[in-house]
């Protein structure tokens, strides 16, 4: 240590503030350099003569009455102005009160989203019944023979579309099962074998004819 | 405290008489003068009375009282800066009262005219260390700064006080022009 750093920590060393590490630095550099020992000396004995000057000269003390009208007014004052503390009752609902309001903001925002999600899908028409009815295609029957063709069905004999017989009506082929009033009905055919999928949707003004 | 607490204000003088003199002579040495000293230490009883009940029963209740006297000293000289700011601008300063003056100088003693040197935080940091006995991290606590700054407020302290003092141990023929 240098003397001008040593000069530094000379007056909280006078003190006996200073950490043990710079202390034992500050020793050391103290050991070899006189000068600063001297000005160390100086700063003790300054803060020694300041101590006895506060120790002998007159500290600054009211009289007894003025310390008592101090006092009591100060507990006076103190009474106005201080609050009155809570019951234990007010202090909790105090607490809890902020928490349930946002958790009631919280679930009613939660409910709000929830509805307008539903809201998205566009209404049916007012008075609309719909039913839903999923047919799977026919699959086509085995063969009889392993390695020979079926050939592919005609128009005619298709079994999706049978012939109108007169003064019979007009059977599908397949029966939805879908009450009787409703007037859209909604019917999937799913391929087992490609995967193609095809809506029909009939409203109640459809009307099979075939021609 | 706990008289004091539950209603009894009686019981409120027999709480802090015991850091009477110390309490009002801090204050005397902080402000400088007997007028302030007195409103300070009023206001710094009040200010305990009020906040008796935050304070932490783990902790010294003279560092407590003497940290709120810190504080209301603090702003009463901060008030009566800006006022005499104020009178100096305007030139309309009002005559001292005699008697308050007669009064000042008796109380004023070679500590004090040692003190006025000091900046209002050293003057605090070296009262509460080397006067009251506080140790560094009480009078950081006390004071509301850090254990450092107190290091180095102290250290200022001490170096002008010991400039000042043995300039007047060596004379005025041996002073520095």
């Amino acid at each position: 240590m240098k003397c001008r750093r040593a000069k530094t920590l000379l007056p909280l060393a006078a003190g006996g503030d200073l950490s043990i590490r710079r202390d034992k630095h500050l020793q050391a550099h103290l050991h070899r350099c006189p000068d600063c020992r001297r000005e160390l000396e100086r700063y003790r004995k300054s803060l020694e003569e300041m101590k006895s000057l506060a120790r002998t000269e007159a500290l600054y003390d009211c009289s007894e009455s003025e310390w008592r009208q101090m006092v009591r007014r100060a507990a006076s004052l103190g009474l106005s102005r201080m609050r009155p503390s809570l019951p234990e009752s007010r202090r909790l609902a105090r607490t809890l009160g902020p928490a349930l309001t946002l958790l009631l903001l919280v679930a009613g925002a939660i409910l709000l989203f929830r509805g307008r999600n539903e809201k998205d899908i566009p209404p049916f028409p007012a008075g609309t019944r719909v039913g839903r009815v999923e047919v799977k295609e026919l699959a086509p029957q085995p063969s009889p023979e392993p390695g020979l063709r079926q050939p592919a069905p005609s128009p005619q004999s298709a079994p999706v579309r049978p012939a109108p017989v007169e003064g019979t009506p007009v059977q599908p082929a397949f029966q939805a099962q879908a009450p009787q009033e409703q007037n859209i009905t909604n019917l999937v055919f799913v391929s087992s074998e490609s995967g193609l999928t095809i809506h029909w949707v009939f409203n109640s003004e459809f009307e099979w004819k075939e021609k | 405290m706990e008289l004091v607490l539950s209603g009894h204000t009686e019981a409120f003088e027999a709480l802090v008489r015991p850091y009477r003199s110390c309490l009002l002579g801090l204050a005397h040495r902080l402000t400088g003068n007997i007028e302030e000293a007195k409103e300070a230490g009023q206001e710094t009883l009040l200010k305990a009375f009020r906040y008796l009940r935050s304070f932490d029963r783990e902790k010294s209740f003279k560092n407590w009282l003497l940290g709120i006297a810190v504080n209301v000293c603090r702003s009463l000289v901060r008030a009566r800066i800006k006022a005499a700011s104020f009178d100096q601008a305007f030139s309309a300063s009002a005559p001292d009262d005699p008697t308050r003056l007669l009064q000042d100088k008796e109380m004023r003693s070679h500590l004090m005219d040692c003190l006025e040197l000091l900046s209002s935080r050293e003057r605090e940091v070296f009262l509460l260390r080397d006067l009251e006995q506080r140790n560094i991290h009480e009078t950081a606590g006390i004071i509301g700064c850090s254990s450092l700054s107190v290091r180095v407020h102290l250290s200022r302290a001490r170096k002008k006080l010991a400039e000042r003092l043995s300039g007047t141990l060596r004379g005025p023929r041996e002073e520095k022009p």
